[in-house]
C-alpha cells in the first residue's frame, strides 16, 4: 500500500548507480592515473595498516583521491539539502542556500584570515581558515535573523527575510571586494580562488567533519520533510494541518546555517548546486520533500563530482577552481529541461 | 459547540471586531454574509486560531482554543483557506493526502489512503487524482483544496465524536454548477456532530442552503437567525446598500430580485 514510497526507487537506484560510478572514475582519473589493482592493493595495505609499504600512486589514492571524492559527495549532498530547505521554507523556486547571509559571510570570514590573518598572528593550525570561514558564516546569518526579526510588524515575515539577506549578502562582499582591493597579489589570488571553491586542500578530517555534519542535518531534514510539504499550502493552512510553524522556520534555518557554514569553511564558495539540484529532482520525480530531499543530497553529490572531475582534468595537470565548473555542468542540463518540461515550474 | 466571547481584534490601529460574541451548534449549516471589510475573515481566521482576539475568549468544545495542542486540534478541526496556489508542483494526490498529516507519522497508513479515496469520489474528483496541480484550473484548484480540508478531519466516517469545519469563501473560484454541487454536499455530509461556518457572498445559495445566518458590518454582528428572518430587504439594505425584493416561499427557495 506504499504508493509513493516504491514509486521512485528506480530514479534513486539509477542516481545511486551514476553517482558511484562518477566516484569510481573520480578516484581513477587526474593528473595521475591510477589503477583499479593499485587502488585495491591500496585499501588492502590500508586495512591492514602497513601504510609504510604504500607506492606513491597508491598514496595518491589513499590520501588525495580518496577523500577528495568523499568530500565532494558530501558537499554536494550538504548544499543540495540546503537548497531544498531554503526553497520549502520561503516557498520560492528561485532561493538558494546562500540567500541568508551564510556563504558570504563564510567569504568574509575567510578573506579576512587570508589577507590580514598573518598580520594578525591569529593562528590554529590547519584549521584556522576553516574556523574563520565558519564562524563569518554564522554571524553573517545571525545579524540577517536579528534585523529581520526587528520588524516588529512584520516579524518573520519572508519578504523582509529575503530583503535582509539580500542587503547583508551585499555588505559582506563589498567587505570582500575592499580585502582583496588592498591585499597583495599571491592573498588576492587566495581570496578569488577561495571565492570559486576548491577541493584540493581535501584531507581526511574536512571529511568527516563534512560528513558527520551533511548526515546528521540530512536525518533531520528528513524528519522536517512533512512539514515543509505542508508549508507549501501556505502558512496558515500548514498551521492548520498541526505543523509548528515557528520551530520549523528556526530549526529549517539553524539546519540551513551549519550545512552551508560548514561546507564554505572546507571547500570555499560553490554556487549553483544547491539552486540547481532540487530542481533536477523535482523535474525526476516531483516536490514531494520527503523524497526531495533524498533525491537532491544524491543529484548534489552527483553535479559536484561530475563538476570536480572536469575541473580536474580539462587542463590537467592544473586545475580549474569547481566554481567556475559547476555551472557549466549544471546550467545547460538545467536549461534542457526546464525547456522540456517547464510545466513543473509553472 | 465553536465559541466566541466578547471578542475584539486591533490591527495596526484600527479595530476590526468589536466586542463580538457567537456561539455556534452543531448539526447546523452556519453562513456568515456581509459586505468588504466587515471582519468576516478575520472572525473565521479568529475561529480557526490563526489569530489571537486583542481580547476575548475562543472555545471549541468546552475548551479554551488556546489550550489545545496544535495536532490534536487539526485532528478535529479543518480550515478551507483562500489559499489555493501551490509554489511547486505535486500531484492531485498528494495535495489530498496532506489532509491526513496530523494522522500519520511518517508513512501513510491504508486507512488514511482509503479516506482520500473515498472523499475523492464523493466529491467527484477522482478522475483528477493523478494530474499535476499546477494544470488544474483556479475551480479544480480549489475542490482538491476542499477534498484536502475533508479528508483532514475524515467527514464520512461513522466516528461520533465532534469536528470542525471552518470555510473562508469556499465558492470563491467555482462555476454556477460547482457551487451548487459543493453546497449540496455540504448538506449531505452535516451531521449532528459536525459544526461548519463559512463566509459566503451568494445571497441566493446562503438563502438557500444555510440554517443559521451571520449578518456582519463594521466589525460587529448585526443579526443571526435562520434565513427567512435574517434575509429580508430592510437587513439587506443596512448590509449592503443595495435595493432587493425578497420573496420567501415555503416549498421553493428563497428569491431574491436586485433592482
Amino acid at each position: 500500500m506504499n504508493r509513493f514510497d516504491q514509486q521512485h526507487r528506480p530514479v534513486f537506484l539509477f542516481l545511486l548507480l551514476i553517482l558511484i560510478m562518477l566516484a569510481m572514475t573520480s578516484v581513477r582519473f587526474g593528473a595521475v592515473n591510477i589503477s583499479w589493482i593499485e587502488i585495491l592493493s591500496s585499501i588492502q595495505k590500508w586495512i591492514k595498516s602497513e601504510e609504510a609499504t604504500l607506492s606513491l600512486r597508491e598514496n595518491i589514492f589513499l590520501q588525495i583521491r580518496f577523500p577528495r571524492a568523499i568530500l565532494c559527495i558530501a558537499t554536494g549532498a550538504s548544499l543540495a539539502i540546503a537548497g531544498v530547505l531554503m526553497q520549502a521554507l520561503f516557498r520560492n523556486p528561485i532561493v538558494e542556500p546562500g540567500l541568508i547571509g551564510t556563504s558570504s559571510g563564510a567569504a568574509f570570514g575567510a578573506a579576512l584570515y587570508l589577507v590580514l590573518g598573518s598580520s594578525m598572528e591569529i593562528n590554529a593550525g590547519e584549521w584556522t581558515l576553516s574556523i574563520a570561514a565558519c564562524i563569518g558564516g554564522i554571524i553573517a546569518t545571525l545579524l540577517v535573523m536579528m534585523f529581520a526579526n526587528s520588524n516588529e510588524m512584520a516579524k518573520s515575515s519572508v519578504v523582509v527575510l529575503l530583503l535582509t539577506g539580500i542587503a547583508i549578502n551585499s555588505l559582506f562582499m563589498s567587505g570582500v571586494g575592499f580585502l582583496s582591493y588592498i591585499a597583495r597579489d599571491p592573498q588576492a589570488r587566495s581570496v578569488t580562488f577561495w571565492n570559486l571553491g576548491t577541493l584540493s586542500g581535501a584531507s581526511w578530517s574536512a571529511v568527516w567533519v563534512v560528513s558527520a555534519i551533511c548526515g546528521l542535518c540530512f536525518l533531520i531534514a528528513l524528519r522536517y520533510s512533512k512539514a515543509l510539504n505542508a508549508l507549501m499550502l501556505g502558512e496558515e493552512d500548514a498551521l492548520m494541518l498541526g505543523a509548528n510553524i515557528t520551530m520549523l522556520k528556526k530549526n529549517v534555518m539553524a539546519l540551513n546555517v551549519l550545512l552551508v557554514a560548514v561546507t564554505t569553511a572546507f571547500v570555499g564558495v560553490i554556487g549553483f548546486v544547491g539552486l540547481i539540484a532540487p530542481h533536477l529532482i523535482r523535474i525526476l520525480i516531483g516536490s514531494d520533500n520527503r523524497y526531495l530531499i533524498i533525491g537532491s543530497a544524491m543529484m548534489g553529490a552527483i553535479l559536484l563530482t561530475s563538476a570536480d572531475l572536469i575541473a580536474r582534468l580539462l587542463l590537467a595537470p592544473a586545475e580549474l577552481p569547481i566554481g567556475v565548473v559547476t555551472s557549466f555542468v549544471g546550467v545547460p542540463i538545467f536549461l534542457y529541461l526546464l525547456k522540456k518540461r517547464n510545466q513543473y515550474f509553472f | 459547540m465553536l465559541k466566541v466571547h466578547n471578542v475584539s481584534y486591533e490591527a495596526a490601529g484600527k479595530k476590526i471586531l468589536q466586542d463580538v460574541s457567537l456561539s455556534l451548534e452543531s448539526g447546523k449549516l452556519n453562513l456568515i454574509l456581509g459586505p468588504n471589510g466587515a471582519g468576516k475573515s478575520t472572525l473565521v481566521k479568529i475561529f480557526s486560531g490563526f489569530i489571537k482576539p486583542t481580547t476575548g475568549e475562543v472555545s471549541i468544545g468546552n475548551q479554551a482554543l488556546k489550550t489545545y495542542v496544535n495536532n490534536d486540534l487539526a485532528k478535529m478541526r479543518a480550515v478551507l483557506s483562500q489559499q489555493i496556489e501551490l509554489p511547486f508542483s505535486l500531484k492531485v494526490w498528494d495535495v489530498v493526502m496532506m489532509g491526513r498529516y496530523p494522522h500519520f507519522h511518517s508513512k501513510a497508513t491504508k486507512r488514511d489512503f482509503q479516506v482520500c479515496e473515498e472523499l475523492m469520489k464523493f466529491f467527484e474528483l477522482y478522475e483528477l487524482a493523478e494530474r499535476n496541480y499546477h494544470t488544474l484550473s483556479g475551480g479544480e484548484k480549489q475542490r482538491v483544496q476542499f477534498v484536502r480540508v475533508m479528508s483532514q478531519i475524515d467527514l464520512l466516517s461513522e466516528d461520533s465524536s465532534v469536528k470542525y469545519l471552518i470555510l473562508d469563501e469556499p465558492l470563491t473560484y467555482l462555476d454556477i454548477y460547482y457551487q451548487w454541487h459543493f453546497m449540496t454536499k455540504l448538506r449531505e455530509i452535516l451531521r449532528p456532530n459536525l459544526v461548519i461556518v463559512g463566509v459566503v457572498h451568494d445571497l441566493n445559495l446562503a438563502a438557500q442552503f444555510a440554517d443559521n445566518l451571520i449578518l456582519m458590518k463594521n466589525g460587529k454582528i448585526v443579526m443571526q437567525g435562520p434565513p427567512d428572518v435574517a434575509i429580508t430587504s430592510e437587513t439587506l439594505y443596512d448590509l449592503y446598500k443595495v435595493k432587493v425584493k425578497v420573496k420567501h416561499q415555503d416549498d421553493a427557495p428563497t428569491q431574491l430580485i436586485f433592482s
